[in-house]
């Protein structure tokens, strides 16, 4: 069982440093322009893999989500956006 | 910080104490995820301990794995009697996005090799976002979330170990629902440009697709990607127009971090 632990961390780790490692790389040509849009397309990818996780909750979860959104783009901080999709979210849940 | 205290940061060597800061800060930046990550390490011990997991085994692999999805399909797994090439293959595939995540942060930063590997050791989903969130992307930052993160996530282990049924399912109170929010509080602010939004709805329409098809973090992985050649392909389709329309070929700002 052990063994399996650390086969896994192993695993995880390597995963973690490849990135790190793969960044002196010469990439091919166009690759920069597009590793400027990593975060956005990655965060993206990251929410709408969360929401999709939950379809007992989907619709409460894509309003708070939509709240949040205008919250964050309104106030541009970052603590109201998750306390306005949080609120939002148990709120329409008990509707 | 002020401005002139930046500035010469950047000419010369950073001092130790500026990266302190920034450690705390980072480690600070990543508090609001602390109320996902211990419900869900509690989850973890449990479901850990009830799939046949000793206690040490449990906190070894909060320990060592350090990440939420991995340890929690492969205790469903486990639990299942599934082998060892499946554990591992899982945990990869649930983990795929990191890869993205390493190559943007050693873009922006620049580390040593030496300070790479604690770095990738402490990287996250939350952590980097969080990190990324912040006015400057610094690998004390990082780190300093990161640690934050592996704190919260094996003192949820531990606490789960300890009292675990005796404390009630997070699951019911939709606790985990902070985590998207927290990436969402990030992404808005960099979608700023046309291109921005087109590696956005690329990547969100194929997250959507994927995540019938593959474990999560091959799906984010793929959908990371797909997103970020929609947005490069938005730009150089952009630069030609204007060449074309005899403007000036000035590339639009993409949204980076």
């Amino acid at each position: 069982m052990i063994g399996i632990i650390l086969a896994m961390a192993a695993a995880v780790y390597a995963l973690r440093l490849s990135g790190f490692l793969l960044a002196d790389a010469s990439l091919p040509r166009g690759s920069e322009q597009a590793l400027q849009f990593v975060p956005v397309a990655t965060l993206t990818a990251l929410i709408v893999a969360s929401l999709a996780g939950r379809p007992d909750e989907s619709a409460p979860r894509l309003l708070a989500v939509a709240v949040a959104a205008i919250a964050a783009r309104r106030s541009g901080m970052a603590w109201l956006c998750i306390l306005c999709g949080m609120a939002a979210y148990w709120l329409l849940r008990r509707l | 910080m002020t401005r002139t205290q930046r500035t010469t940061l950047e000419q010369g060597e950073p001092r130790l104490e500026d990266a302190a800061a920034r450690f705390l800060h980072g480690f600070v930046a990543l508090l609001p995820l602390w109320i996902g990550a211990i419900p869900v390490g509690i989850a973890y011990a449990v479901a850990a301990r009830a799939a046949g997991l000793g206690p040490v085994q449990t906190q070894l692999m909060s320990l060592t794995v350090f990440s939420a999805a991995a340890q929690v399909s492969a205790v469903s797994l486990l639990a299942g009697g599934t082998g060892w090439p499946l554990l591992v293959g899982t945990a990869i595939a649930l983990n795929a996005q990191a890869l993205l995540l390493g190559l943007a942060t050693a873009r922006q930063t620049r580390p040593a090799l030496p300070a790479r590997l604690p770095a990738a050791w402490f990287l996250t989903d939350g952590a980097y976002a969080v990190t990324a969130a912040g006015r400057r992307f610094t690998l004390a930052g990082l780190l300093g979330a990161g640690v934050s993160m592996y704190l919260a996530w094996n003192g949820g282990t531990a606490l789960g170990l300890a009292a675990g049924h005796a404390i009630p399912s997070s699951r019911r109170l939709g606790i985990d629902f902070v985590a998207p929010l927290t990436f969402l509080a990030v992404l808005v602010p960099l979608v700023r440009t046309r291109a921005a939004v087109c590696a956005a709805v690329v990547a969100g329409v194929a997250a959507l697709l994927l995540v019938r098809l593959t474990p999560g973090g091959v799906a984010v992985l793929g959908a990371g990607l797909a997103g970020s050649v929609a947005g490069a392909c938005w730009l150089r389709r952009d630069a030609r127009d204007r060449v074309g329309s005899g403007a000036g070929a000035k590339a639009e700002p993409g949204g980076s971090a």
